[in-house]
Formats: structure tokens, sequence, C-alpha cells
């Protein structure tokens, strides 16, 4: 909401720079989002008048002009073409500054001495929509006798040679724009910021509008033939009509159509103008229209029919439902209530009798209309904060007084008023221990009736009575902000919490995710933000399983197409960051990212339901000297890391989005917690990348079911270990882990542990087979093994192999 | 005799003096001290004296023994010396070469300022809370004071899924969901992801991160607030931190406040973070609404409490000197390696 400085001085005296009010007002709680002041910038420019010109001996198109400053006569150089003797023209003396920044000085052009400067109107900082006729690449005319031109009809110029340009033409204009919270609609007009501005400045509230106050206007059921009702009282809370006849349409006045355009509004004609120029002062938003075209001389509010179309003022159809309220006369509707006048309705030339509307709409209903015909007007935000049924009589009195005003026409006795739900004034307890308490301030009584008494809010018997434009007024919270504004909070203390010790710790999932964190950045990887937004494609190049892709949420409001859904799956996500980092020629990258993913599991957004949100860590490599083992032992050490030590790696083979021959999953029964590999060949096309990209997904949301929370001290062992290596040969399609659980199953407790140093592949040891070597480490915590009982287990384990992988053992 | 073991005591110290290394030292001593050695021979030789001669003799070759051993000690000494000392200089290193590390990861600078604000909570006492992202409308607006025709719900520009489910906008249905099913006193803080619909920009996004704070308990005051507040700033930006409170409006708090900090970069002297004003507008709070407890089923007549919202991306920036929120996102391995 903007407000000049010179129409809120109408409401008090301001006595403290703009500057300042703007810092009181944002610290009252109007906040201040720019100041604009046009005019200050201008010093020491006057209105002159060119007596001579003549060229300049020196140059081709240099002129030379004596001018009549009033006090004195100069000689000033000027390049500009547009002048002619006895031109009044801004003069900008010696001294002078102007808004540009520019300064000006006696010099010497060409040898010619220059006292000053003639000035354009971009010079003086003023738009050229102000003054139409003048150009932009000239000196500015104020008045030329010749041809008649006066740039204000109403002033001679001549008669104010010498005088401030500032003055003359009233340049000086000090703009404020506040950011009005939704709860504060008094506070989007002029009578609202001119109330606070008076109890934050501590000035006496003038209220210039006194005379509407007292007004009594005499109800009719009827005017000039012209007759309301209203159908949906749910949705109208008043409509009121007032009448003016032989309306003579025309321009607005300078000063009116200088503060419509201070708040940011064009002049339209005298009817228009006055409508807009009420709502911005009294922040009711009023309708006027011809009354010739309301057929049958009727006015309904009432409920839209489904399908009913208009067309707005804009020049755009509209098509309504019955969620809609519209004003209309017996046939058609003539305006969307609270939202914008039907262009059947507009006010022309030759219009002669003008209705004047000023209703009060539910904010809620105007709010939802204004978003579903995408008008967001005026007149609907101040709508749909919802207004005081009581301000729309004092609007609509103050139309029509402007309208006599103006002399824009005659206004007819009487108005039509329909008031079927009446507003409610809310009355509130004044606790001041209750205030203090939650402020944590020692405000007396007196005091807090002081600043209540000041915003008009009554006080009686311990009761508090908001004034009717107060309706966000409701219990002792909001009293107690009342208070809190104007006592200053910036006088409030900082104390702390007196209450009792509570104890601040992380949650076990909170603390595994920092341990895997600490695991990860020692481990090289650096850590990743994406979004879960995701787009089919996306899916469809990670070979994503149609079961998951059915899980993806859609949103009803993208921001674009690639952010449509809420991804069922991480993988896409950083994939796109690993191709990221390979475009822009990142030779090597270990990512990793702890984000969710969504899964509407069951359909549960579909039954209201929120869908299952699990935390996954997803990691993503690339690069020289990266391999699955890399991966692997990354995931082991972050395993190792949140102890959890009991799980199995498979290998996985149906996994769409791993090469089918390099990856795994690692379970913890039949519970699958993580998968590891290989990016598919047919994947890494789909993202034309050329080279190897390794990837895992460990569901950390699951995992925290198996870590441990504590480690458990086993006892240093007491007997020393025996230590064995072996080696045998088999088939290449074994896995060493089918080796190992062989291994393990026989030796039970008294393997403490086995280190695969060797495999080994050569030709000697004949087609498809494969060398592997261990070294295994025995320890019985009791007692000193003896080289019997090891050879005894070496043998059942070389046996072992033997029968159930056809191994043979390495000499 | 004597002259005998004069002239084994004259050789010996000469050989000895002459010694180069340990090896030739150990030689030295048997061949001297040994079993065999020349000092044995001579106590052998010492049957053909005659008896009164033989203490005078043994007394002096035992001299000698000890006196020899007292000699070899000390070249054993002066010789392990030398040698360590040309080790050393043959071990000399260039320390200015490579080293040999493994390579460091790094975390996220927008974990790194989630991180720090919770060590500060944990401190004073916050749990740490979290909720989902896919939220209810009802946690998200209704609970909190924003019923289906609250102007607020225009305020933030929410993404939708279905007219009851959405990608939360704030962090406060945490705080909603928190005081349902928890009895006060509640401390906590939730930081997380919140989105809303903005274009992505130098300084928008449309994911972003809040941390959210909420504190309900008996004769919690404003001054309260702001104390915490400030206690917060002081810790996160610096010591000298100051902080401004000014009115404001959200619909889950009355009273409502916007706080400002003294800008941290020019320490409130106007500089081009703070746009020369010397604040920066750093997060909304207020005390929690009484229709909020009410609909949480707190009474707010024998509880109340504070709540107070910031965004982490912009306290993020302004601590590392990111220009660009974009950047944060981008993840280029170059930019994440710095932090």
């Amino acid at each position: 909401m903007k407000a000049s400085k010179e129409w809120l001085e109408e409401y008090s005296d301001i006595k403290v720079s703009t500057t300042e009010l703007g810092d009181i007002l944002t610290m009252a709680g109007q906040k201040v989002e720019t100041i604009d002041q046009t005019g200050n910038d201008i010093k020491n420019v006057v209105v002159g008048k060119i007596l001579k010109i003549e060229k300049h001996q020196d140059s081709d198109h240099l002129l030379v002009a004596k001018v009549d400053v009033g006090t004195e006569k100069l000689q000033i150089v000027t390049g500009a073409p547009n002048i002619k003797e006895g031109d009044i023209v801004p003069i900008a003396k010696d001294g002078a500054e102007l808004p540009n920044g520019l300064k000006i000085k006696t010099g010497i052009l060409r040898g010619v001495s220059s006292c000053g400067m003639m000035c354009s109107i971009g010079e003086l900082g003023i738009g050229l929509e102000e003054y139409p006729n003048q150009i932009e690449e000239g000196i500015m005319i104020l008045q030329r006798p010749s041809e008649n031109i006066k740039v204000i009809p109403e002033i001679d110029m001549e008669k104010n040679l010498g005088k401030d340009i500032v003055e003359v033409l009233d340049l000086k204009e000090d703009i404020i724009d506040f950011e009005i919270t939704p709860n504060r609609p008094d506070c989007l007009s002029i009578e609202g910021l001119g109330r606070e501005t008076a109890v934050a400045t501590n000035q006496k509230f003038k209220n210039p509008r006194k005379d509407i106050d007292e007004m009594k206007i005499p109800d009719k059921e009827e005017i000039e033939g012209l007759k309301v009702d209203i159908k949906a009282p749910d949705l109208c809370y008043r409509y009121i009509a007032r009448i003016v006849k032989d309306v003579k349409i025309g321009p607005s006045p300078k000063w009116m159509v200088k503060r419509l355009k201070a708040c940011g509004m064009r002049s339209i004609n005298n009817i228009v103008d006055i409508t807009n120029y009420v709502m911005l002062e009294m922040g009711q938003p009023m309708h006027a229209f011809d009354i010739e075209s309301i057929e049958g001389k009727h006015i309904t509010v009432r409920r839209a029919k489904n399908g009913e179309k208009i067309t707005t003022l804009d020049e755009i159809e509209r098509t309504l439902d019955e969620n809609d309220l519209v004003i209309s006369d017996t046939k058609k509707a003539v305006a969307i209530a609270g939202v914008m006048g039907g262009q059947n309705s507009e006010i022309e030339k030759d219009t002669k009798t003008v209705v004047f509307e000023s209703a009060v709409f539910y904010g809620g209903a105007v709010r939802k209309t204004a978003k579903k015909v995408g008008l967001r007007t005026e007149s609907s935000s101040r709508f749909e904060k919802g207004l005081s049924p009581e301000n729309a009589l004092r609007a609509v009195n103050r139309a029509v007084q402007l309208v006599e005003k103006l002399g824009a026409g005659k206004v007819v006795e009487g108005k039509i008023d329909k008031y079927p739900t009446k507003q409610k004034i809310n009355k509130i307890d004044l606790e001041p221990e209750r205030i203090n308490n939650l402020l944590g301030t020692n405000i007396t009584k007196q005091e807090m009736i002081k600043i209540l008494e000041k915003l008009d809010i009554k006080v009686e018997n311990e009761t508090v009575t908001p004034p009717y434009f107060r309706q966000d007024l409701e219990q002792m919270a909001d009293i107690a902000e009342e208070i809190a504004r104007f006592y200053g909070y910036d006088k409030l203390d900082t104390t702390l919490i007196k209450a009792d010790t509570t104890i601040g710790i992380k949650t076990k999932q909170q603390k595994i995710e920092d341990k895997i964190l600490e695991t990860l950045q020692n481990s090289g990887l650096s850590e990743i933000y994406t979004y879960g937004f995701i787009n089919e494609k996306e899916l469809d190049k990670t070979n994503t399983p149609k079961q998951i892709k059915e899980l993806s949420i859609c949103l009803k409001n993208p921001l674009n197409d690639d952010y449509k859904y809420m991804r069922p799956t991480t993988i896409p996500s950083m994939l796109s960051i690993i191709v990221t980092n390979i475009n822009k020629k990142n030779k090597e990258a270990k990512l990793f990212d702890i984000s969710r993913r969504y899964q509407n599991i069951g359909n549960k957004v579909e039954q209201g339901e929120i869908p299952q949100e699990e935390k996954i860590l997803t990691i993503g490599m690339y690069g020289k000297d990266i391999d699955f083992y890399t991966l692997k032992g990354i995931l082991e050490n972050t395993l190792q890391q949140i102890n959890v030590n009991t799980y199995e790696i498979q290998k996985e083979k149906q996994n769409k989005t791993y090469h089918p021959g390099r990856c795994a999953n690692i379970k913890i029964g039949n519970d699958t917690v993580a998968t590891l590999g290989e990016a598919h060949p047919e994947v890494l096309q789909n993202y034309e990348i050329t080279q190897r990209i390794y990837l895992a997904e460990l569901n950390i949301t699951k995992i925290t079911k198996y870590a441990k929370n504590n480690k458990k001290y086993v006892e240093v062992p007491k007997f020393p270990a025996v230590e064995r290596d072996i080696a045998v040969v088999v088939d290449e399609q074994i896995e060493v882990g089918q080796i190992q659980k062989i291994i393990t199953k026989r030796a039970k407790k008294l393997l403490e542990s086995m280190e695969l140093f060797d495999i080994y592949r050569d030709e000697k040891l004949g087609q498809n087979k494969k060398s592997v070597a261990y070294s295994l480490k025995f320890r019985d915590k009791n007692k000193t093994l003896q080289d019997e009982e090891i050879n005894n287990l070496m043998q059942q384990i070389i046996e072992d192999l033997q029968k159930q992988l056809l191994a043979e053992l390495r000499k | 005799m004597k002259d005998q073991i004069a002239q084994i005591q004259k050789q010996a110290l000469q050989e000895i003096e002459k010694v180069e290394d340990q090896k030739e030292l150990a030689e030295i001593k048997v061949k001297y001290t040994g079993k065999k050695g020349e000092l044995t021979k001579a106590l052998r030789g010492m049957g053909e004296l005659k008896p009164e001669e033989r203490p005078a003799i043994g007394k002096l070759v035992n001299e000698l023994r000890d006196k020899l051993e007292e000699e070899f000690a000390k070249k054993e000494k002066e010789l392990q010396e030398k040698e360590l000392q040309k080790r050393l200089e043959t071990e000399n290193i260039d320390v200015t070469e490579p080293s040999k590390k493994t390579t460091l990861g790094s975390i996220h600078p927008i974990t790194q300022t989630i991180k720090e604000v919770e060590e500060i909570f944990l401190g004073m006492g916050y749990q740490i809370a979290d909720g989902p992202e896919v939220e209810k409308t009802f946690y998200n607006f209704d609970q909190l004071n924003a019923p289906e025709d609250h102007p607020s719900r225009d305020i933030q520009d929410t993404f939708y899924i279905t007219d009851e489910i959405i990608l939360r906008s704030q962090t406060s249905p945490v705080q909603a969901r928190v005081m349902e099913t928890q009895k006060p006193p509640i401390k906590i803080i939730c930081p997380g992801t919140v989105y809303r619909s903005d274009t992505i920009d130098a300084t928008h996004s449309p994911v972003f991160h809040q941390v959210e704070g909420l504190v309900i308990d008996k004769n919690i005051a404003m001054t309260d607030l702001k104390g915490t507040l400030e206690m917060f700033a002081k810790k996160c930006l610096g010591e000298n931190t100051k902080i401004r409170f000014r009115p404001h409006h959200f619909p889950f708090t009355e009273p409502s406040a916007e706080a400002d900090v003294s800008c941290f970069v020019c320490g409130g002297k106007g500089c081009k973070v703070c746009k020369g004003e010397g604040w920066i507008e750093l997060l909304g709070c207020g005390m929690v609404h009484p229709n909020v407890l009410r609909n949480c089923g707190i009474d707010p007549k024998q509880y109340s409490g504070f709540a107070f919202g910031f965004g982490v991306e912009r306290i993020a920036m302004a601590k590392f000197g990111i220009e660009d929120m974009r950047l944060l996102f981008e993840n280029d391995i170059r930019f994440l390696k710095q932090f």
C-alpha cells in the first residue's frame, strides 16, 4: 500500500522527516518497504524567461541565451534547438542540484561564460506521461506566449519568474510504500495508516471525516426506481446503494489525480476516480454503474448459476459457478461481487444517473472466486481479508460527498441499505497480569489503557471493545500485541527461560545419520543436495521398474514439467548430478546424498493420508581407481561404524538399474537394506555417459532398526593364535563368498579371521579356473591350540571344499 | 711381567684409539679381554711367577682389565654417537615434497549450517524433531490457525498433490504434530526441507530448508523468546551480534515479530550484504497463538509458548560468502570440495 506523506498529514501533524517516519512506523508494525522522495533532490532551479538568443560565435550548434530569473539576468550557453525568445523555462542556477546527481556551476563554454543550465523534463526527474506535450530531448517549455502554450493552464509563469520550480510545479512528493500484513485490512487505507501514524508519532488523530461519521441518511426501499435484494446473506453481509443524478462525466481535479497517482492508480474520469479515491482513503472498495444498464432496475445479490458467463471490465469473458457471488439485474450478472464490474454496466461518457455501490462480501468466497478466475484486483485483495460492514456506509456517504464537492452531479436523498448480517463486535477481558506475563513486561494497567484508547479501542469496566475497523482483535493475545507494539518491541528485555531442565539429545536415527556423514566424509565422499522432484523420463532412463514408477506422487501445480513428480527412488537425482560433474569435465567425483524418497504405497494419498517417506543414503562415484569393491568397502565401513555387523552380501541380477553381473544386495535376514553396484550399461547409454558409474542405495530408515547403540568389549585374547594359509583351485563361477561360508561353517568359533590375499588365474590351472588363497587365523580363547588340532581342522576344511565346490588344493 | 702388562696396555690403548667402527671394536675387545684374550693369557702366565709376586701382578692385570673395559665403553658410546650422526645425515628428507594423504570428502554447507544450529539448541536443552515433507493441509494450515478461507494461505505458494495433501510450505506442521502428541514442557527445533512454488534464481529455490523452534511451558514470555534468539544469534553469528524485534503478523503466533540481527559482515555500519541498513532480517517469530494451542489440545490459560523459524540457505550463504543460491543445488564437486 502506497501513501503520500501529504495525504497522511491530513490525519495528524507529522513533525519528523519522512525517513524517520518510515523507521517509526516500521517499528510499530507497518513495515516500510521503500520511500520515494521526488522534488527533494532538486535545488536552486527557478523559473526563467528567455529574453534573447544569439548564435555562439565559435560553434555551429551552440546558442547563447540571455534569461531573466527575476532577481537578475543571466547568460547561458545551450545546445538545445527547441527554444525560442520569449519562452519561459526551468533554469538551474549556479550551485543547482538535479535528481540525476548533476551539480551546476558557472563555467566557460568555448570562450563564452555560462551561468547555469536550462533543464529538460528528464533532468528534473519528471515523467513524460505527466506532461505529454513536452519533448524528452529538449528544454521543458513552461510557457510560450507566441503559441499560447502553458504547461499548467491556471498558472501564469510570467508572474513566477525566479520562483523555485519545485514549488511552482508542485514537484515535491514523499511516497511511502508499506507492506500491510493480512490481519490489517484497515491499513489498506490512508485513514488506517493515518491513525497508526498519529499513535506511533504521539500526535492527535484529527479525523477529517467527522462529518461523515455523524451523517444520518434516511433509509429507502426504492430510489429512482432502483430496488435491491440480497439472496445470499451468508456471502453478502451488507449492500448499500446511493444514487447521483445529472452526472457530468469529466476529468478529475489535479489534487485528486495527484493523490491517486501517488498510490499507484491512474485517473479515468471523475466518477470512477471517486470510487478509487474512497477505496484508498477508507479501505472500502466501491463500484459505480449506470442505472440504465440495470435491467428492471432491480439489483439482486445472488450466487452465480453453474456455467454463467460475464465479460468483465477488462474485456475478458469469465465462467462462474454457484460458489461465486454476482451482482445481477433481472436478466444478467452485472458484476462479479468484490472482484470486478461487468462491461455491460460500465460508466460511459453519456451516463446520466450513477449508482454507487458499497457492499461487504464474505472474504473467503471473494478470495476463492478471484483465484479461480485469475483476477486479483485492488478490490478483491481488500475484501478477502474481511472488511467492516460499518465502514461501508461511511464510504458510500463519502463518495457522494465528493461528487458534490467536484460538482460532478446531484446527490439523491436517501440510501438503500440491506444489512442482513450484522458485524459482530468483540468484547475482550482486560487482563493486565496475563498480558504482562505473556510479554514479560511490567506495564501498568493505566499505561495499557492509554495505549488502547489512542487506538480507538474502548476500555470500560475491565472490558475491551475494539472499534468496528479492528475485527482482527479477538482475544487477550491480540490486545497484548497492540500494547506491545506501542510500548515498543525494542523495549522488551532479553530473558532466559525459567523452567524445568530439559535434555537436548539426539535420537537413534539422528545419531546414525551423524555417523554416516562422518564416515563418508572420511572416506573421501562429498555430500550433495538434490531436489525431490523428478519427471517420468528420468525414471525411464534409470530403468525404474513399473511397480516403483507407479508409486510416484504427482503434483497438481508443478513449477515445470521436469518437477512434476515426487521421486519414488533417489537414483535419478544422483545420476543427474553425476552428469553435471562429467559435463563440467571433473575427472572424478565421489558423491553422497542423505535424502528422502516418497512412495505412494496403497494409494494413501488419494485417501487423504500421507505417503511413505524413507531416508535413503545414495552414493554415486566415478573416476580412476574406483570399482565395485571400492564402493563395497565404503558401505562395509559405514555399516561397521553404525554397529551393523551381521549381514550378507548377495548377488543381485534382477535390478535393471544396475549391471546384472556387478550388483549386490546387502541383506539382514530377508530384509534388503542396501543395493550397490555398477550402473547398467543401458542406463549409462540413456544418460550418454561413457564411463563406468558406481551407485549404492542404503535405506537409513530400515537400517536404524538393526543398528546397535553400544559396542561391547570383548576380552583381548590371552592365548596365542595359529595362522595357516590355504590356496584352492575352483571353477571361475564359484563366488569366493561360497568358499568363505564353507570355511566359516566348519571352523566355527575357532576361526578368528580370514583374509583373502590372492586370486590368481593362469592357463596352467586349467580352463575357467582360478586359485583363491586365504590366510586363516585360529584361536581358542580358553587354551593354547595344538598343531594336531589345527591340522585336523584344515584337513576337514579341504575335504569340505573338495566335496561341495570340487575344489582342489593348490600345492 | 710388569713390562709385558705395560706393553699390552699401550698396544690396546693405541688400537682402541684407532678403531673406526663397532665391529672392529668388538674384535679388539675379544682380543684383549675375551676368554682367550691377552689379559687371560697374562693371568695364565702368572703360574711361572713366584707366589709372593702373584698378588701384585694379579692386581695389575685386573686394574688393566677395568681400565680397558672403561675405554671400550667410552669408545663404544663415541662410535654409537658417530654412527647415529651419520645415519641422521644420510636419512635427511625434503619436507616440502608432496604428502601421502587419504583424501577427505566434504559436508554440504547446508548440512554444516543445520548442524551448527542443532548444536546450539541441543546445548540449551532442545530436542530435534522431524516430520513428513508430503503433509496434510490440516497440519500445514488448519492446526496452525489458517483455516481454509484464511488469507494467509495466499502468502505462500504451496505445491498441491490433492486438496488435502501438499508439500509442506514450512516446517511448522512438525510443531503441530509434536504438540498433539507430547505434553508440555516442549522444547524442540525442527530442521527440514520445505517447498514453495518460487522460480529458481540467485536468491530463490522451490526447495529450501528451514529450522523452526518451539517452546511450550508454564510462564513462557516474549522476553524469553527475545533472550533465546539473542543467545542463538551470538553463538551462531558472533558474540557482538545484536537483535531487534519488529512487530509483524503470522497466523500461528500472537504477538508476532520479525527479528533482525546486526549485520554480521559489517557489524552494523552498513555494507552490501545488509544493503546499507546495518540490520539483516533473520527470522519470523512470536508467542504461539492461543488458537493453535487449543487446536493441539493445550490449554492457553495454563501454558504459553514461543515459536520461531528461519531459512537455512540465507544463513549458509551469508556465512560462507556464497552469492548465488543455485550453486548449493548444482553440486559441482569443485564447489563441494571447498567446505
